[in-house]
């Protein structure tokens, strides 16, 4: 592979941002049409904004000079200037209406001459930050593949080790030399508005080789397009790939021998396999790990593979990742006569739906005699509740929990546990490798930890000896269970 | 003027009674505060002392009454002391999991708690790790792990286990299996916490230095983002704290005779900063554990401004009086205008 600098066809380059398709296609209706009204007139006030306009420029009087246009049946009239074409989306803008009149505006007006690829990829990632659940993401460890860990406390691990540093055009460049000979692309990467993510849009349109000239459509087709969502200062990248990555050193060289097919799926991989390469520096190459984690919710996997404090401490242990449990040094009250709520310093902005949320279940370690107020409120709450939930199980539902599922939630949309144990003998797994049918269990929903709480509560599920991946303590989406604890690989 | 209909009326009274409702909550809250500083209050506690040492069998009811939340307060006051004075603490923790079959001990966290002062003399959360004990042959070693922890992930701290702590690694070799490593003589705690801690210590340090540059440059706030309608005269640039308590809520930094329109850390860990002048220049520099900026690039239309990098380099707090300092002999700043710097709100 040491080959692709000398060899320069002259279609290596990556997709230019300002190539054209045409706004007769059909798609891109569809396209702008997920958008809403308002969301469409910001993108368009984006466009013309003064540092952007030179790249988007509309459509304008001069120009249909320049084409002679012979028929004059369009419906919007081209503006002389582009101050002009801003009063017109600013007058849309005032007015009420459907953002199908956007839509045709853009369409065949003032961008008739055809959207940009770039356009596009801020179409889609302003859908993403406005449907951030729209997606499936799978989240990726990055891991160094060489790294050599000296045993002396004396030489210590760069802070920094495994958190590699994006540049963005250096980055995108070493994206574009990895896959250029096999892949034609093109890039957008862009800051989420929302979340501490930056988004790689990343469009495979065929490979290089490929030579009769695609349809427009196959442009807008969004089946190949492949999103990589990097958090800021942590080793996870999200990607909306769903397969598992390939080794580290599997099939590299493996596309050259053979003939390459070209779906989109074969593209998508190789790309996804050039990530970590482009992140990799002269003596520090990364590769991609598993983690067993994918959920639609972007939130989530911030939080679970995320660069913030709850990444290892959840289910039980989310009250030390929301610190729930004590408050400040500084604080004089005891902790047991505060709620976790206010722990968390959240609670003057929303009325919780259940005020007292007591999490004081390992508190009594810490201090035996809780003191009256919270007994009190704890009567006063269960008296409220249509359908008293018993204390004992309140106090151990959270235990289990923490304060996932009802103050802070990562929501998994979706749960798959294979569990190993033979159905009988639960004691023990040394025969495992006897007849043993697999029984996978699959839940799915918005938020799943929060529903097998909710299970708890009612009853259903037993919290002092359901096992500890029904909390969410392991944080991750697809597991394989021994015995009640997860297991890594089924055959360890 | 007509009469307001009743549900005006309703509307009204509802948001009258949620108010007040706020403001016993307050008043609680100030209550429990107050009634627990003067719990834990020295002299209060002195004063008990003497009183019941003068009497020691006369235990009157209020003396029943009282006795325990005073302990607790004094409880609390000594771990909260112990908390500030060593910032490291540990604490046992039981884990609820009824998985864990093997032996009873392994159930049984040691946990460590790590509180870590910030600039305003608050304690921002604490951190948690929590260790767990690995069954281990014979020589009556306790060998331990990390379990739990809310370290977050900029703090490599997999590798510090494996420098620190024995036990690690040889549970952990199976699925490690491309990580060489010699394992260390044995097991040292103390150096995971301090060296845990002086991380966390240096990330806060630059976390404040950045806020504080900010603020001594000085910084308007608005609540919401808005679109298409920015006050092109402000040259500053709007900026999202994505980890303040507030998602929305957007910074800026005010027009300057610096020129300096955005300063603000690149990622979550404040390691890199990234600043941009009103002229097009852009830079950015890192931090190091020391609080030192050992290396600078600023760019401009010309290319490298080296001048100016040799400016940004030295302590990082006395960034501001160093780019003070130069800004006259180089080429005159923007004027700026300073009537047109109300921020729209």
């Amino acid at each position: 592979m040491a080959r692709p600098r000398a060899f320069r066809a002259p279609t290596t380059a990556s997709i230019p941002s300002n190539l054209r398709i045409p706004s007769t296609t059909q798609a891109l209706v569809k396209s702008l049409g997920k958008l809403s009204r308002q969301s469409l007139l910001d993108l368009v006030f984006e466009w013309l904004e003064d540092r952007n306009v030179q790249s988007f420029r509309p459509y304008l009087e001069q120009d249909e000079a320049d084409a002679m246009d012979e028929d004059e049946l369009k419906p919007y009239p081209a503006e002389p200037t582009i101050d002009d074409v801003r009063n017109a989306y600013q007058e849309l803008q005032v007015r009420k209406g459907g953002k199908r009149e956007v839509i045709d505006r853009i369409l065949e007006g003032d961008w008739r001459h055809g959207i940009t690829l770039r356009q596009l990829a801020m179409v889609d990632l302003r859908y993403m930050d406005d449907h951030p659940s729209s997606l499936r993401w799978t989240a990726l460890e990055l891991a160094r593949i060489d790294a050599t860990i000296r045993g002396d406390a004396s030489s210590l691990p760069d802070v920094s080790a495994c958190i590699p540093r994006i540049h963005a055009s250096t980055f995108l460049h070493n994206l574009q030399q990895q896959i250029a000979p096999l892949v034609k692309a093109h890039f957008y990467l862009a800051r989420s508005r929302a979340l501490p993510l930056t988004f790689l849009r990343i469009f495979t349109s065929n490979s290089p080789y490929q030579h009769p000239r695609q349809p427009p459509e196959s442009l807008t087709d969004s089946s190949r397009v492949i999103y990589v969502a990097f958090p800021d200062s942590c080793p996870f990248i999200y990607t909306s790939i769903a397969s598992s990555p390939s080794g580290p050193k599997s099939n590299n060289t493996a596309p050259t021998t053979q003939a390459l097919p070209t779906d989109a799926r074969t593209l998508q991989r190789i790309v996804r396999d050039a990530v970590p390469k482009a992140l990799s520096l002269p003596q520090q190459r990364y590769t991609l790990k598993a983690t067993s984690l994918t959920a639609k919710n972007l939130e989530a996997l911030l939080k679970l593979r995320g660069p913030g404090r709850s990444n290892q401490a959840n289910g039980t242990f989310s009250i030390f990742a929301d610190a729930v449990l004590e408050g400040s040094p500084l604080d004089p009250r005891p902790s047991n006569t505060v709620t976790p709520e206010e722990h968390m310093h959240q609670t003057s902005s929303l009325p919780s739906p259940d005020p007292d949320k007591e999490n004081r279940a390992r508190d009594q370690q810490d201090d035996p005699t809780p003191t009256q107020p919270t007994k009190k409120q704890r009567r006063q709450a269960s008296n409220k509740d249509a359908p008293p939930i018993p204390k004992k199980r309140k106090t151990a539902i959270n235990a289990r929990f923490g304060t996932s599922g009802s103050l802070s939630t990562a929501p998994l949309d979706r749960l798959d546990v294979r569990l190993l144990d033979p159905p009988k003998g639960k004691d023990d797994g040394d025969n495992a490798d006897l007849v043993t049918p697999a029984v996978s269990l699959t839940f799915s929903g918005s938020d799943v930890i929060s529903g097998i709480r909710k299970l708890a509560e009612v009853g259903i599920v037993d919290p002092e000896r359901m096992p500890s991946w029904m909390t969410g303590e392991e944080a991750v989406s697809v597991a394989l269970v021994r015995g009640g604890n997860r297991v890594l690989k089924e055959d360890g | 003027m007509d009469s307001p209909t009743p549900a005006q009326l309703e509307e009204e009274l509802d948001s009258d009674i949620a108010s007040i409702r706020r403001e016993l909550r307050a008043l609680k809250r100030r209550k429990t505060l107050l009634a627990s500083s003067l719990l834990s209050s020295s002299t209060l506690q002195s004063h008990l002392r003497r009183q019941s040492a003068s009497r020691p069998l006369a235990l009157t009811s209020l003396d029943a009454d009282v006795s325990p939340l005073v302990q607790s307060a004094n409880a609390h006051t000594h771990t909260n002391h112990h908390r500030i004075a060593f910032s490291a603490t540990a604490f046992p923790f039981q884990d609820p999991n009824p998985s864990i079959t093997t032996s009873k001990s392994s159930r049984n966290l040691l946990g460590i708690r790590l509180d870590i002062c910030a600039r305003n003399g608050c304690f921002p959360k604490p951190h948690y790790i929590l260790l767990r004990h690995v069954p281990s042959k014979g020589e009556g070693k306790r060998l331990l792990r990390i379990h739990r922890h809310t370290i977050p992930p900029f703090v490599p701290l997999d590798q510090l286990e494996r420098v620190y702590l024995a036990a690690s690694f040889t549970t952990r070799s199976d699925h490690d299996a491309p990580v060489k490593h010699v394992p260390p003589a044995r097991q040292d705690l103390r150096g995971l916490v301090r060296e845990v801690r002086a991380q966390l210590v240096a990330w806060q340090l630059r976390l404040d230095a950045i806020a504080m540059l900010r603020e001594q440059i000085g910084i308007v706030r608005r609540d919401a983002p808005e679109y298409g309608d920015d006050d092109s005269d402000a040259q500053g640039v709007w900026e999202r704290d994505v980890w303040c308590e507030d998602g929305a809520a957007m910074t800026r930094l005010v027009d300057n005779e610096l020129g300096i329109v955005s300063l603000s850390p690149t990622a979550r860990d404040a390691t890199y900063v990234r600043m941009a002048w009103a002229d097009g220049r852009v830079g950015r520099f890192k931090i190091s554990s020391r609080g030192m900026i050992d290396r600078a690039v600023v760019i401009g239309d010309q290319g490298r401004d080296k001048a100016m990098e040799c400016v940004l380099t030295g302590r990082v707090e006395e960034l501001l009086e160093r780019v003070r300092g130069f800004t006259p002999t180089s080429t005159s700043p923007p004027t700026p205008s300073s009537s047109t710097t109300i921020s729209s709100r």
